[in-house]
């Protein structure tokens, strides 16, 4: 139950940044670049949670992008189920410390998610101005990196995620 | 079924994503398809705006409270600012009540037509897209105020009257635009001063023009600006779309391939207008 309640938090959090960024942080944009702060939310909390809650997590924010966007329902659906399984499966097979590894998770986690997009869209015959050749995905990865220790480190702070609990592990 | 059974079991996390991900792509194929399951997103996409434009509300009236200290001070210097304006423009206005005059004689003669006066409704952005990959705006006004699909968006900045998009989806209270950068967006444009026909396609940051033939490259100037054509049902004429900002004439293409840059900056609106399909 406790778990539970646990994963609870971090979808009503997920949910509550994405309402959020999309009414507010989808305005900053960074040499042309838009800041995911949903994504990057999202994989430290996979990284946190595990492979299975992560998934659902992923899967139930996904389609509420999907509703509240343009993409076809099941899009992020698919990608955040994929992103939360991978990610989650990295729990507790490696070192945490606040900085590196974070980062590399979400560095990994955003090149997959360019090449889902890629893929699926393709194969939907859906054009967008996404690509992973673009100089706008350059620029989102690098401000996804750079901003992952500072969110991952918010998240410390009021206790969404416990680096000792790592550990333990 | 038993050895199924025990698969699951023992792959439980694998199995999970795997099902997960074909309730996805089944989804995402028949949404793209199927009438009745882009109605459920329809609906989902209802509830889920109204919250949106309550948190919208609740979060800008927030950040209006705070920074209203600091517009006061701004406010109080650009009212003596324009005190001194005002004496400056009421001469200007001698000026121009004779201009307009003219303007009107010339008008008689040449035999054009009063500049159209579209019934538009005023809408305020309270979203965009949340993800990277997509680029709807969302505002917030919907059925209820008298928004339909298919209208077109115009917006005024930097003094021009600039198209924005159309109106892709609406809800009660909420419409989503596909603005005209999108991939998607496609306008039937001409050139204001040469009159040359093409068609505008989105790419995300600019716009592509085609179907320009390569003869007209000589008269075409960089800086030209470029307005709809009208010739689609959606657009009315006369509507700015953006500026030219690169003439090329590739070999391998029969038209010329020309880049504009939008009239509205898409990062800066905060208001648009709906124009009203069936007034024009």
């Amino acid at each position: 139950m406790t778990y539970f309640k646990n994963y609870l938090i971090h979808l009503i959090i997920l949910l509550a940044i994405l309402f959020f960024q999309a009414a507010f942080i989808q305005h900053i944009t960074i040499f042309g670049g838009n800041l995911d702060v949903v994504f990057i939310v999202f994989v430290c909390s996979a990284y946190y949670v595990g492979p299975v809650p992560a998934q659902i997590i992923g899967f139930l924010t996904g389609l509420t992008i999907d509703s509240i966007g343009l993409s076809p329902m099941g899009f992020h659906a698919g990608l955040y189920a994929l992103v939360g399984y991978f990610i989650g499966s990295t729990k507790g097979k490696m070192v945490v410390e606040p900085l590196f590894v974070p980062a590399l998770l979400v560095l990994f986690a955003t090149l997959f998610k360019s090449f889902y997009s890629s893929i699926v869209l393709h194969i939907l015959s859906i054009s967008t101005a996404y690509s992973i050749f673009s100089s706008s995905f350059a620029i989102e990865l690098l401000v996804n990196i750079l901003i992952t220790p500072f969110i991952f480190t918010g998240m410390r702070i009021i206790k969404i995620v416990d680096i000792k609990e790592y550990r333990r592990l | 079924m038993l050895r199924l059974k025990k698969f699951i079991v023992t792959h439980k996390s694998g199995s999970l994503v795997l099902l997960l991900f074909v309730i996805s792509l089944l989804i995402m194929v028949a949404s793209t398809d199927d009438k009745n399951l882009i109605n459920v997103k329809k609906i989902s996409s209802g509830t889920l705006s109204t919250i949106q434009l309550g948190i919208s509300n609740i979060t800008g009236f927030i950040i209006d409270s705070i920074t209203s200290i600091g517009k006061l001070r701004r406010l109080q210097n650009d009212y003596f600012e324009l005190q001194k304006m005002l004496t400056n423009y009421q001469s200007i206005e001698r000026d121009l009540i004779e201009l307009k005059n003219e303007n009107n004689r010339l008008r008689e003669l040449l035999q054009l037509s009063q500049a159209i006066n579209y019934d538009h409704i005023v809408a305020k952005i309270i979203a965009r897209d949340p993800s990277n990959i997509f680029s709807t705006i969302i505002i917030n006004k919907g059925e209820a105020h008298g928004v339909s699909t298919n209208s077109a968006v115009v917006a005024n900045q930097k003094g021009f009257q600039g198209l924005v998009g159309k109106i892709i989806e609406v809800d009660s209270y909420t419409s989503k635009i596909l603005p005209i950068i999108d991939p998607n967006s496609y306008v039937a444009v001409r050139t204001q001063q040469t009159r040359y026909e093409g068609l505008a396609n989105g790419m995300g940051t600019h716009i592509s023009i085609q179907y320009i033939e390569k003869s007209a490259d000589k008269e075409i100037q960089y800086g030209d600006l470029v307005v709809t054509s009208g010739l689609q049902s959606i657009y009315p004429a006369g509507i700015y779309v953006g500026r030219i900002r690169s003439i090329l004439a590739p070999e391998w293409l029969p038209s010329l391939e020309i880049k504009l840059e939008p009239i509205i900056d898409f990062s800066r609106i905060e208001y648009v207008f709906i124009i009203d399909g069936e007034k024009y």
